[in-house]
């Protein structure tokens, strides 16, 4: 093969690489509840989606909320709730990481969350630069599987936004 | 070859978001060598990091008398409680910082802190979970990835109520 017809193939080789898949590919897939997002979205907000983990723009997993990263440009992280464009864009975020296991997931009533990374990293299962942030059954971990599973434990995500806070009692 | 090989490998291994951060802190003020009272407000950890260009902390950060503009504030009791429930107690000194040593205390994360000073007391609504870093992100103005800066109080204090330190830090 003469050179010029290889780098043209390779040049071919790598835009296919780099293309996005098509939107078919992911057209039909199945995706959690979006309506009871919000109570998973600010379950993750004090443990998750903090300005120093997952509320960073530099993240695959970008989560938005109200004491975290803004949607908004003229927006901070002090002040205001977290707003609906904020939970539609975390939703895209989480639902958007692995579609396909996600999908699996979901289609089989929650079976085995484990497939997704989200549980992994979270269980501290897989690395996770954040560590363990919450174990098989503890209400973080019951809020995100009971949503995966399509019977959200609105208890369970509550107790995480309002968890106790330690530094009540002096040290 | 090879050495060319192993620099652009290590050149590679480079983390442009770390590069960038660190780029954003600029250059020492003028007259203020490196050591406790540089670069007040800036998110310490970048460098002091057990990986770091300069001596490791846990823990450290600047506190300002209000979230806007205002000096820092000296002598004030910022109070760690970590996730194994062990607390350790660090005070700023005269440039408003304060910082905490491996040796000192090594917090198992989420971290929480509390302010107080002069009868003052503020504590931080969500925990840090990633490190100590308060700079990070705490920065000096709100923004959409900033809470704005560490303040001890809502309101303006008189300068006889705030409390003080001499610039060697530890209990006013």
């Amino acid at each position: 093969m003469r050179p010029r017809w290889l780098l043209l193939a390779l040049w071919v080789a790598g835009a296919d690489a780099c293309s996005l898949p098509e939107n078919d590919a992911v057209l039909g897939l199945q995706k959690p509840d979006r309506a009871t997002f919000a109570q998973v979205a600010d379950a993750l907000q004090p443990s998750c989606a903090t300005l120093d983990c997952h509320g960073q723009r530099n993240r695959n997993l970008r989560l938005y909320g109200g004491r975290g990263l803004r949607l908004d440009p003229g927006g901070n992280s002090a002040d205001e709730p977290t707003t609906d464009g904020e939970y539609q864009a975390s939703f895209l975020s989480v639902t958007g990481l692995e579609p396909e296991a996600l999908d699996a997931v979901v289609k089989s009533g929650g079976l085995d969350p484990e497939r997704l990374a989200l549980l992994r990293k979270g269980r501290g299962t897989e690395r996770h630069k954040g560590g363990t942030q919450m174990l098989a059954g503890d209400p973080l971990d019951r809020c995100i599987v009971s949503w995966l599973a399509g019977r959200i434990d609105s208890a369970a995500c509550s107790r995480v936004a309002g968890a106790e806070r330690p530094y009540n009692n002096r040290p | 070859m090879g050495l060319g090989i192993i620099a652009l490998l290590s050149g590679g291994c480079e983390d442009p978001v770390r590069q960038e951060q660190l780029a954003a802190l600029g250059p020492e003020a003028a007259n203020v060598p490196p050591g406790p009272l540089h670069r007040p407000g800036q998110p310490c950890l970048l460098c002091h990091e057990p990986m770091g260009l300069a001596s490791p902390f846990t823990v450290a950060g600047t506190v300002f008398q209000t979230l806007a503009e205002s000096p820092p504030v000296g002598g004030v009791e910022v109070r760690l409680i970590d996730a194994a429930r062990r607390s350790f107690v660090a005070y700023t000194n005269c440039v408003g910082s304060f910082f905490v040593t491996p040796s000192e205390y090594e917090p198992v994360l989420p971290l929480w802190v509390s302010l107080s000073g002069q009868g003052l007391n503020i504590a931080m609504e969500s925990p840090m979970h990633k490190d100590g870093d308060c700079g990070f992100c705490h920065q000096s103005k709100k923004s959409p990835f900033s809470a704005g800066r560490v303040f001890l109080s809502e309101d303006p204090l008189p300068a006889e109520a705030l409390p003080t330190s001499s610039c060697t830090g530890g209990r006013p």
